[in-house]
């Protein structure tokens, strides 16, 4: 088992990764083929397209993904040509995509299948029912680059951040940016008891309790953080890496300040600027956590070099509190 | 016939159609494709409202057999495209599995629409047997909602998933040559794909026969939908049967159901309106507040829904087949046109009276017509008018403040206004126990008079009941007596011209 056992029995599982050809679908097809030796019935899709043998975005070469009998999928009509696994129809569930209506099928053979679902969560969860009406125990979301929506909108579920050397030449910086996007994704969680209708950007709390004091922008909040009669603030929507500098440069009371966002996707800060505001003092935390189960790395890059193996994989440990898996030596052999 | 958006609205149409649940998107589309029926579809219109009759008279004997077939309805989706590519394409995957499901789905249907005892009696509801088309997309018979060609389909079919079974078995044991592996199941997935694709193709050129019949029933579980929603609603509001293509337009305790619902809110009922109107004008005269238009808009909306092919919410009408409706009221949209209310009002007249000389019966509704303008003009405008219409083809319905309008009319009817108040006026408090009186002792509803008959003078009355202050009420009281002698002339030289 290399992935599988830090699953632990979610429900949903999301793949997102660092960037392009981070080894992505390699971590998808690793986790299928525990999913198949485990004997479980799993649903898979994907936040928009993917499983193309060519990527469309920098045209080198992507591990298709391979499915088992048994399995279910849910892509769009006009990918299933593509498919070369046998299928039975189970369900047009009334959801579209730029690549025509959804389809969810059951997998009458082992096979290839090239995956495109909703980018909605809605639609994500109305097709995690009807995965699950069909059997399915847990449903895999090959989700967007990146740290965007990170469980796909699920709370009950977990994730899978991949990394690899296709980020950067250098090792170290690598290490960095993926250690800064675990961060993110393992955030405390923090519940500031706040009233239904918060229509402020920036809500003032202590004990996380609102104070009554609301604003709509960061030199607002600033002027507020002057007088100290806070210990929190809870951010509506994302803090953008312009705010974040604006809140550096503003002179209000940082030190033991909780910021708080919905998730770790709010955060659309450089991390030299999450890292400054840190070392001020401010905790970051946020509502909806997502539990990130294991990163995945692969230390050859798509564009030609690679990273020793052995390095990647301890400096990559060292900056992350959730297991690391090299998942590099699959590459290629998707079955 | 055509009604636009916000004449819908304001009568009270648009709230009725959206009473409608159809239970499939056939009904949904049957509802929004029938338009009103005119004068050549007669026979139609006929058969349209005896369809609903019967199923009225079904849903009162035995209601579980309507809901039954509205849940076996409940699961079609809309697949016309399909039902239409299908005759001359080779139909897809996806689209033989939604042909299946749809096939599968009718035959659960029409065993319940045929055992309707009105079943044979129903006009445009029949099906032809599917039997043919499953046959085809499910040989095996088993029935299920899902879709998968079995490899006994062909030697074909059989051959390339037993090969490529049998490279995947061989694929998963540790160690087996991959490439080798991969290349000989790439072959037998292509093999399949092939396979599968003469599959696809017969079972089109087998089906594009069938596929007329398919889309019949289609338009057949709509209509039948569409005429249990019509149903339905009848039962609701208690409405009947209308006897339609008579001389004269009689609604006996006609209702509006939006307007209803809106008093309801307020704890108040709904006064239910009577009008017989023959071909000529009537005028409708009454106080202010006495709800004039909610009489126009009741008698049109019924009108409208005869001629929808759906029943009235009356106990008795009879209602003409006019070739069109002509509804003339303070304006919806001609500020953006660059008139004002009565220009636009005029214009609107003028198209009417331009269409009416064109031939055909149309039905004329026209509220407080000419207010726009000073009253004396605006009583001779009104006055001309009604003359004008009076032995015109059309049943006109003209409400109006201005004395003397019904001069020429067929008909001259009243709300019944404040007159449970007559001859005392009590005095409220304050303007919103004023307001709540007036609401109380108003009555809706409409009472035939004489020709002459003057209209209410209940405007005085009100404003003493909505708390105007003392002073300025002498002054209108010495100012309106004055008023009535200018008036009371005015209606003299006109009574000397008609006579």
């Amino acid at each position: 088992m290399e992935l599988l056992e830090y699953i632990g029995g979610a429900p949903v599982v999301a793949l997102l990764g660092m960037c392009k050809n981070a080894g992505k679908t390699t971590a998808l097809n690793v986790l299928i083929r525990e999913y198949a030796a485990a004997g479980k019935v799993i649903g898979m899709t994907s936040i928009g397209r993917d499983g193309e043998s060519r990527d469309l975005v920098t045209d080198t070469y992507k591990p298709p993904i391979y499915m088992y009998e048994g399995m279910l999928a849910a892509t769009a009509e006009q990918l299933l040509p593509f498919s070369d696994v046998s299928r039975e129809l189970l369900e047009l569930p009334e959801l579209y995509t730029s690549l025509g209506r959804i389809v969810l099928f059951r997998a009458r053979s082992d096979g290839f299948v090239q995956l495109a679902g909703p980018a909605i969560v809605e639609q994500l969860a109305a097709l995690r029912r009807s995965f699950s009406a069909f059997g399915a125990e847990c449903v895999l979301i090959d989700g967007a680059l990146s740290r965007r929506s990170p469980a796909a909108g699920a709370t009950d579920g977990c994730c899978i951040l991949s990394t690899g050397a296709s980020l950067d030449m250098d090792v170290n910086h690598v290490v960095e940016e993926t250690g800064y996007v675990v961060r993110l994704l393992t955030l405390p969680e923090a519940a500031p008891r706040l009233s239904a209708s918060q229509s402020a950007r920036f809500t003032l709390l202590r004990d996380m309790d609102p104070t009554g004091e609301a604003v709509q922008t960061v030199s607002e909040l600033n002027a507020l953080l002057k007088r100290g009669t806070g210990d929190g603030v809870y951010v509506s929507g994302a803090l953008t890496e312009a705010q974040g500098r604006e809140l550096l440069r503003g002179g209000g009371r940082l030190k033991g300040l909780r910021l708080i966002a919905d998730d770790g996707s709010r955060w659309l800060l450089q991390r030299d600027t999450f890292a400054r505001l840190e070392a001020m003092g401010v905790r970051f935390a946020v509502r909806r956590g997502c539990r990130l189960a294991a990163v995945t790395v692969n230390p050859v890059s798509a564009r030609g070099w690679q990273f020793d193996p052995a390095e990647f994989l301890e400096k990559m440990r060292a900056a992350s509190p959730v297991p690391v898996v090299n998942v590099g030596r699959y590459h290629g052999t998707e079955l | 016939m055509e009604l636009s958006y916000e004449q819908r609205a304001d009568i009270g149409l648009k709230y009725v159609l959206d009473l409608l649940d159809p239970a499939c998107p056939y009904g949904a589309k049957r509802l929004k494709a029938e338009g009103f029926y005119g004068r050549e579809q007669r026979e139609e219109l006929d058969r349209e409202l005896n369809n609903v009759a019967l199923l009225l008279e079904q849903l009162e004997a035995a209601p579980r057999s309507i809901d039954a077939l509205r849940n076996a309805m409940m699961c079609f989706k809309d697949i016309s495209g399909t039902l239409k590519n299908g005759e001359n394409a080779s139909l897809s995957e996806v689209e033989l599995f939604e042909l299946m499901a749809f096939v599968l789905r009718m035959k659960a249907l029409i065993p319940l629409a045929e055992a309707l005892p009105c079943y044979k009696s129903l006009t445009g509801v029949r099906f032809t047997p599917v039997d043919g088309a499953l046959a085809i997309l499910d040989p095996g018979g088993n029935g299920r909602l899902t879709f998968y060609v079995e490899d006994a389909r062909s030697p074909r079919l059989q051959e390339s998933r037993r090969e490529k079974r049998e490279t995947e078995k061989q694929l998963r044991e540790p160690g087996c040559d991959r490439d080798a592996l991969l290349a000989r199941r790439l072959r037998a997935a292509k093999e399949e794909e092939l396979a599968l694709a003469d599959i696809y193709a017969e079972m089109s050129d087998a089906l594009s026969p069938l596929l007329p019949g398919l889309r019949q029933n289609a338009l057949a579980a709509g209509r039948l939908d569409a005429v249990i929603c019509k149903a339905l609603l009848a039962r609701r509001f208690h409405a009947c049967r209308p006897l339609v293509g008579t001389e004269a337009l009689r609604l006996e305790s006609a209702v509006n159901p939006e307007i209803a619902a809106a008093l309801a809110e307020r704890g108040r009922h709904f006064a239910p309106i009577d009008v017989d109107m023959p071909l000529g004008v009537t005028v409708l005269t009454g106080a202010n507040m006495g709800g004039k238009s909610v009489a126009i808009k009741t008698v049109t909306l019924n009108i409208a829904l005869a001629l929808l092919g759906f029943f009235p919410f009356c106990d008795r009408a009879e209602v003409p087949l006019f070739d069109r409706m002509e509804l003339i009221n303070r304006d919806f949209s001609n500020a953006a046109g660059g008139l004002s209310s009565f220009g636009g009002e005029i214009m609107r007249f003028n198209e009417a009276a331009e269409r009416l000389r064109g031939g055909g019966l149309s039905f004329i509704a026209m509220d407080e017509f000419a207010r726009g303008t000073n009253a004396q003009e605006g009583a001779a405008i009104a006055r001309g008018v009604v003359k004008y219409l009076s032995d015109k083809n059309a049943v006109t319905l003209l409400a109006t403040h201005y004395d003397g309008t019904a001069a020429y009319a067929e008909r001259h009817y009243q709300v019944r206004g404040l007159r449970k108040l007559e001859g005392k006026t009590p005095v409220p408090t304050d303007a919103k126990s004023g307001l709540r009186l007036i609401e109380d002792a108003m009555d809706y509803g409409l009472i035939p008079v004489e020709r002459e008959a003057e209209c209410p003078r209940d405007a005085l009355r009100i404003c003493r009941i909505l708390g105007m202050d003392r002073e300025i009420l002498a002054e209108i009281a010495e100012n309106s007596a004055e008023a009535c002698v200018d008036g009371a002339q005015g209606r003299r030289s006109d009574g000397t011209g008609s006579e």
